[in-house]
């Protein structure tokens, strides 16, 4: 019995990859994430099925309850010493980005309804002109395909990325002054995972004192077992949580509510 | 012959992941770079996310009155692995001399120990560029390794593959 699900959830899940690399459009992000908990359902102890509903959810503007899935799959992804698990540290990094910044918009549009407004007129704009555009390559068969489409799509869409940012930018630096200031600052060094030099996730301390991203030291660790800093032989068993810093970067990104 | 697809397609996006990673740091490490204005070391970054170039000055040393020029290869597994770099001639910028040393070959490859098993993944372009700096700041010696004609004659292309042998210590 379990073989069997075993297999389903194999093929489940490889669909959802699948599409994931496909997806041209957010309805496909649907499927991957029905396929990805179908897999779940199965065998629920699969890293990649996690992994890949994250993903979906983050895409499908869920970025709360892809964090809980992503969390998951990172655990299960340690656990099997798999080298996933550099990749989802920075797909989590990704929806806490995306995390703060819908808190961000919520909390400018309960201050400010006018926000709101606004927004939905610029989503509005650029649903119109993208069902244009579509319109004028209907003739062609597969038009989703075609190049010169995918241009000025991409066009569009980068058009619309930019345009909400700057709104959110106009109306928060009405909402505050100094705290639009405050946001523009890069991450501190000492929240920063000197291998990756992204923000830390998992920090892990060695003997010698230093902090590193628990994903990418294991990864240096596996062809050279030797403290990055020190060049003191080191292994996997003797790295340590360091949960002070992770909740400095905690800290961090409330009060910034940024990444 | 869907399974084939599939096969591929399933290993395109593994290795887009992979290098995904590498990228991010890149990135970042290039914006540092272009921001730090390291005095006599002007990075110049290419399309190419793993090849830039770097041109280096060295200050209060007659033996190198030049501008230099390296190349940076930045292999796919950095930053596990260190970049490859190699001193090189360029006609269009008139940088026309390898700096004499006696860890640089005359075909521009680079027996330092930081480029081979002394990297570590802490280690940044940034501050590989310095430690070049300083060997030739820190050199008083005007002359080429003594293997310096048999390891040209037949030097890989690649000096990554060379294994050096780091004798001397002093320099």
């Amino acid at each position: 019995m379990s073989t069997i699900n075993n297999k389903a959830a194999e093929k489940f899940k490889t669909r959802a990859l699948a599409r994931i690399k496909s997806s041209k459009n957010e309805q496909q992000y649907d499927l991957i994430a029905k396929d990805a908990s179908k897999a779940i359902e199965l065998v629920p102890d699969n890293s990649k099925a996690f992994f890949y509903l994250g993903i979906a959810l983050t895409k499908l503007d869920q970025p709360d309850s892809a964090l809980k899935n992503l969390n998951k799959a990172y655990e299960l992804a340690l656990q099997t010493n798999n080298k996933s698990a550099q990749q989802i540290c920075e797909q989590i990094l990704e929806t806490r980005k995306e995390l703060a910044k819908k808190e961000k918009n919520e909390k400018i549009s309960r201050t400010n309804p006018l926000y709101e407004k606004t927004y939905r007129l610029i989503q509005e704009f650029y649903w119109s002109k993208i069902n244009y555009l579509r319109s004028r390559f209907n003739y062609k068969p597969f038009y989703e395909d075609d190049t010169d489409f995918q241009n000025e799509y991409k066009n569009l869409k980068n058009q619309y990325t930019k345009d909400l940012d700057d709104l959110r930018h106009v109306f928060e630096s009405s909402l505050s002054k100094d705290r639009s200031t405050k946001n523009q600052i890069e991450a501190p060094e000492y929240i920063l995972d000197p291998i990756s030099f992204n923000i830390f996730h998992d920090p892990v301390i060695t003997p010698s004192g230093n902090t590193f991203e628990k994903a990418w030291i294991i990864e240096h660790l596996k062809s050279n077992p030797t403290d990055p800093l020190t060049r003191e032989p080191l292994n996997e068993s003797q790295l340590i949580p360091n949960l002070a810093v992770k909740k400095m970067v905690d800290a961090y990104i409330n009060e910034n509510k940024a990444i | 012959m869907t399974t084939s697809i599939l096969t591929s397609t399933l290993q395109t996006i593994k290795t887009n992941w992979q290098t995904m990673s590498v990228r991010q740091r890149l990135l970042k490490e290039y914006r540092t770079l272009e921001h730090n204005n390291l005095d006599g070391i002007n990075p110049i970054l290419t399309e190419n996310l793993h090849l830039l170039y770097a041109d280096i000055k060295i200050f209060d040393n007659e033996l190198y009155q030049d501008t230099y020029r390296v190349k940076i290869m930045i292999p796919e597994q950095y930053p596990y692995v260190s970049p490859v770099v190699i001193f090189m001639k360029s006609t269009e910028d008139n940088i026309n001399t390898i700096p004499i040393h006696p860890h640089i070959y005359s075909n521009g490859h680079i027996c330092l120990d930081l480029l081979g098993p002394a990297w570590t993944p802490i280690q940044t372009i940034n501050s590989l560029l310095i430690s070049l700096q300083s060997i030739l700041a820190s050199n008083s010696r005007n002359e080429r390794p003594s293997d310096d004609e048999k390891y040209v004659a037949k030097a890989p292309k690649n000096p990554s593959k060379t294994r050096f042998v780091y004798h001397d210590e002093t320099i």
